[in-house]
């Protein structure tokens, strides 16, 4: 059975991008437009990664990522957070948070293919 | 797309007098400097000579007279040179009731805002549609590099080898091709048993003419006594037993030439049946010879055919590194396409920041330069991506790779 990442970007390009690269390699994908949505999608599935913008709507990534790890199902699921920001006060708050890795976009679908590989549980 | 142009009928300039619109049009500029210093010199004189009332209007014709000579000629030479937004660049406006830069700015700027955003929207969509075809793309070429994959037949060294392995497939044709041959050999060998039993049946049958030549000398040796006999006995006796002696003769050579004939019959079978000469005979071909010779026509076969489709398997090889090397096009095209999609974030971004900024200058007409200093502070802060930060303070952006970093 293939290992599930949870896809939270509001950019329909970048959730094509990533979902292509991550079923090439084997990877169930479950998609999520913002914070929000991704929260909607924590209904006790099993996910084995997940894979979040920071700059969106609704809710943003790092909000996200501090609900995350409040809820008990999910608070050991890796998260990468692949965004523009490149700021290093962004990076320190995305890894106090509990963020696994960083990736600044634009990316190469390999570099987070081997990330999602290295970390996925 | 059409460009939305400004609407710049409530701000015509003010009518002024046939004289001064021919000379300001016709003049060139220096003559219009002239020709009003001349008019504000006329007017001192006239309020020199005529008192408080000539004093007054000398003042306010010294004021209106050029600015009206100076103001609508330079909007003449404009129109002469340019049209449209150029124009209005070159002419200070004022409207009334309402600042004119908090005027334009709430006017203009969130037109240009819409725009920002219908590009952006197009972008976006064209982009989405673009990244389907690739995907798909990209899902067939990955589809049809496993099919070449799993369509791949091994052609290394042992591979004949392996294919005659004695557990393999081919190994139990090979066994049904033999197993006719087989029969015909068991029965090849079972008809040279029948013959080997004639063989012994045969000498039984040489005896037996040996025999038969023994009697017919022994009845030939009867005939003669009977025919000495015959010519002791009485003329009438004589005479038939000398005929029974001659047919005894007679019958006693017959038996006697049968018998040699079955002789010779017995002694030429006996050359060519005899039991070394047919084991010899099949003793050339055995089944496990047979056996060895199948295997080697297959494996000979085997090679014929895999040489054959040599020609085919490379044909594969090509056109599955051309389907990698497509692949890897394709995640190139996809970070670009990651440009396009930051590309249309910053339209976004902008609109947004335009349409704030025109609210907030309808709202603060009076602008001073530290808020034009935290208007810029708080675009900087909202920034996300490294290209704007750059940009904002007229830097040269360098392009950098994908990063990653693991906490």
């Amino acid at each position: 059975m293939s290992k599930t990442v949870l896809i939270v970007d509001d950019s329909g390009s970048f959730r094509t991008v990533v979902k292509l690269a991550l079923q090439k390699a084997g990877y169930g994908v479950v998609e999520a437009v913002d914070g929000k949505d991704a929260v909607g999608k924590l209904n006790g599935q099993k996910l084995n990664l997940i894979v979040c913008d920071v700059n969106m709507p609704n809710m943003d990534g790092l909000t996200f990522l501090r609900h995350l790890k409040t809820t008990g199902a999910y608070k050991f699921t890796p998260v990468i957070m692949l965004t523009t920001e490149s700021q290093e006060s962004k990076k320190a708050e995305g890894k106090a948070a509990g963020a696994r890795a960083w990736i600044t976009k634009p990316f190469q679908p390999s570099t987070l293919v081997d990330a999602v590989n290295k970390l996925c549980v | 797309m059409t460009t939305p142009q400004p609407d710049v009928t409530d701000a015509a300039p003010p009518p002024s007098s046939g004289l001064v619109q021919a000379l300001g049009g016709r003049l060139p500029g220096r003559w219009r400097l002239a020709a009003a210093a001349a008019l504000v010199l006329a007017c001192g004189l006239l309020g020199w000579r005529g008192g408080a009332w000539g004093m007054g209007a000398a003042l306010a014709a010294a004021v209106l007279l050029p600015r009206l000579l100076l103001g609508r000629a330079s909007h003449a030479a404009g129109s002469a040179d340019t049209s449209g937004l150029d124009a209005m660049l070159d002419e200070p406006r004022v409207s009334g009731g309402r600042v004119g830069a908090e005027v334009m700015v709430s006017q203009v700027v969130p037109v240009w805002g819409k725009q920002l955003d219908i590009t952006r929207v197009a972008a976006a969509d064209g982009l989405g549609l673009l990244l389907d075809g690739f995907s798909q793309m990209a899902g067939a070429l990955g589809t049809l590099a496993s099919q070449i994959e799993h369509s791949q037949v091994s052609v290394a060294p042992g591979a004949v080898d392996a294919a005659l392995a004695p557990d393999s497939p081919a190994q139990a044709g090979l066994q049904g091709l033999l197993a006719p041959s087989q029969r015909a050999f068991a029965q090849r060998d079972a008809a040279v048993a029948q013959l080997v039993n004639c063989h012994h049946a045969m000498q039984e049958l040489r005896t037996l003419g040996r025999q038969a030549r023994e009697v017919g000398k022994h009845t030939r040796l009867v005939a003669f006594n009977a025919s000495i006999e015959a010519n002791r006995g009485s003329q009438a006796q004589g005479s038939g037993a000398q005929a029974v002696a001659n047919e005894t003769r007679m019958l006693a050579a017959r038996i006697a030439d049968v018998g040699e004939q079955i002789e010779r019959v017995i002694s030429r079978l006996d050359r060519e049946l005899t039991p070394e000469r047919l084991h010899g005979e099949i003793s050339d071909t055995t089944p496990d010879e047979l056996a060895l010779e199948l295997q080697l026509a297959a494996r000979t076969a085997l090679n014929d055919l895999l040489g054959a489709m040599g020609g085919a398997l490379r044909s594969s090889g090509d056109v599955k590194a051309a389907a990698e090397t497509l692949s890897q096009q394709l995640e190139e095209t996809f970070v670009h396409f990651q440009f396009g999609d930051r590309l249309s974030q910053m339209l976004d971004i902008v609109a947004k920041d335009m349409q704030n900024f025109a609210r907030w200058v309808a709202a603060n007409p009076y602008a001073t330069q530290s808020d034009a200093a935290e208007w810029l502070a708080n675009l900087e802060a909202s920034y996300t991506m490294e290209e704007q930060r750059s940009q904002h303070h007229g830097n040269v952006h360098i392009d950098r790779g994908s990063e990653i970093e693991f906490f």
